[in-house]
């Protein structure tokens, strides 16, 4: 591996770490403290099956990463052509991995 | 979340815009309607909000009366009040222009009642598997409810679990012992041939050929002066949730 690959691995690193304290900040206003404390948020966190997240709390989550993002992070093509069942089915990690490419994309 | 105050009621409001602000005031925009007791504006945004802001449409989202996090007071349910709840909130966002609306099931019905009573305020109208007010409607509504009290509609739920399971029932129970809902429904009259035709929007219908509604979409068919059917093979009354991409291709064609 060069140094510059290797440069880039490590910044797509950095950046993936600083979604995901943001959306786990997020996370933790959405659902509460009193629920978030007992589950630790990391990128295999699955909205349904770990947070049991409902899907007007996914709403939230989506005003507030569009709030913070800007039309950068664009949710209709992250959501694409997945059913609603399949959003319930997403991680953390897929969310923070789709927001840090388009981050660093700008 | 965003709270907004209309017929003295706060309401749940989530508007989407992909473009500038002030860039675009000539952009439509577009309303979503969702359905009654066992919904809120969550399954409207997540399926087909974000594709319409992407077209370019200012988009706003609202959890209707008793609905997701709006308040929940214990009268005001009939159609009529719900159309009530729609003009104040038009007017609270400040909205310029006709209005496209999109309604699911009872939604459908709400932009056709609210078309027909503001028609230089619509511009168009996309029902999906929308309530059709033939004779008796809200006498079946109250029965459908009803049925899903029961539990009868448990397999169409069952992937909700835990804390979402409880929100739901929260609602569902609320809706059904804290107001005045069924029995608003219960006396709610069809539309006169003279209400469907003070719809002067053009109106474009899909219902899925496996819909107990489908039937139905021949009342519209006759009395709708724009009217539009198209039937998704296959499909049923959750076609929304169950087939979105449909959906959404059908809201893109629509629109543009």
């Amino acid at each position: 591996m060069s140094s510059t690959e290797l440069t880039d691995v490590v910044g797509d690193y950095a950046a993936e770490s600083a979604v995901l304290a943001t959306v786990r900040h997020m996370l933790v206003e959405v659902i509460g403290e009193d629920y978030a404390l007992g589950v630790d948020i990391d990128m295999d966190t699955s909205f349904n099956r770990d947070l049991e997240l409902e899907s007007i709390e996914f709403v939230t989550l989506s005003a507030k990463l569009r709030e913070h993002y800007g039309n950068s992070v664009n949710f209709a093509a992250f959501l694409g052509d997945k059913e609603v069942a399949e959003v319930a089915e997403l991680t953390v990690g897929e969310l923070v991995t789709y927001i840090a490419g388009c981050v660093s994309r700008d | 979340m965003t709270e907004v105050v209309a017929n003295n009621l706060r309401f749940h409001v989530q508007r989407l815009s992909n473009s500038e602000p002030g860039s675009a005031s000539d952009a439509p925009t577009v309303l979503f309607l969702h359905g009654l007791v066992v919904d809120n504006l969550s399954s409207l945004y997540l399926t087909l909000a974000t594709a319409t802001a992407d077209l370019g449409a200012h988009t706003i989202c609202y959890d209707q009366r008793g609905h997701g996090r709006s308040e929940r007071p214990a009268t005001g349910y009939t159609l009529n009040d719900s159309v009530t709840d729609l003009n104040a909130l038009i007017a609270a966002l400040d909205v310029r222009g006709p209005v496209h609306l999109v309604g699911n099931s009872y939604g459908g019905l709400l932009a056709l009642a609210y078309a027909a009573e503001h028609p230089d305020r619509t511009a168009g109208l996309l029902l999906i598997e929308s309530v059709v007010p033939s004779e008796g409607w809200g006498d079946r509504i109250v029965e459908t409810l009803s049925i899903a009290r029961t539990g009868a509609y448990d397999d169409r739920l069952r992937h909700l679990k835990g804390r979402k399971w409880d929100n739901l029932t929260k609602q569902f129970l609320g809706l059904f012992h804290e107001t005045s809902l069924l029995a608003d429904m219960a006396a709610e009259q069809p539309f006169t041939p003279e209400r469907f035709a003070a719809v002067e929007a053009p109106v474009h219908a899909l219902f899925g050929s496996e819909s107990d509604l489908l039937p139905d979409a021949s009342l519209l068919q006759k009395h709708l002066p724009h009217f539009e059917l198209t039937v998704l093979e296959g499909q049923s009354h959750m076609m929304l949730t169950q087939a979105s991409g449909q959906v959404r291709e059908q809201l893109r064609t629509w629109l543009s």
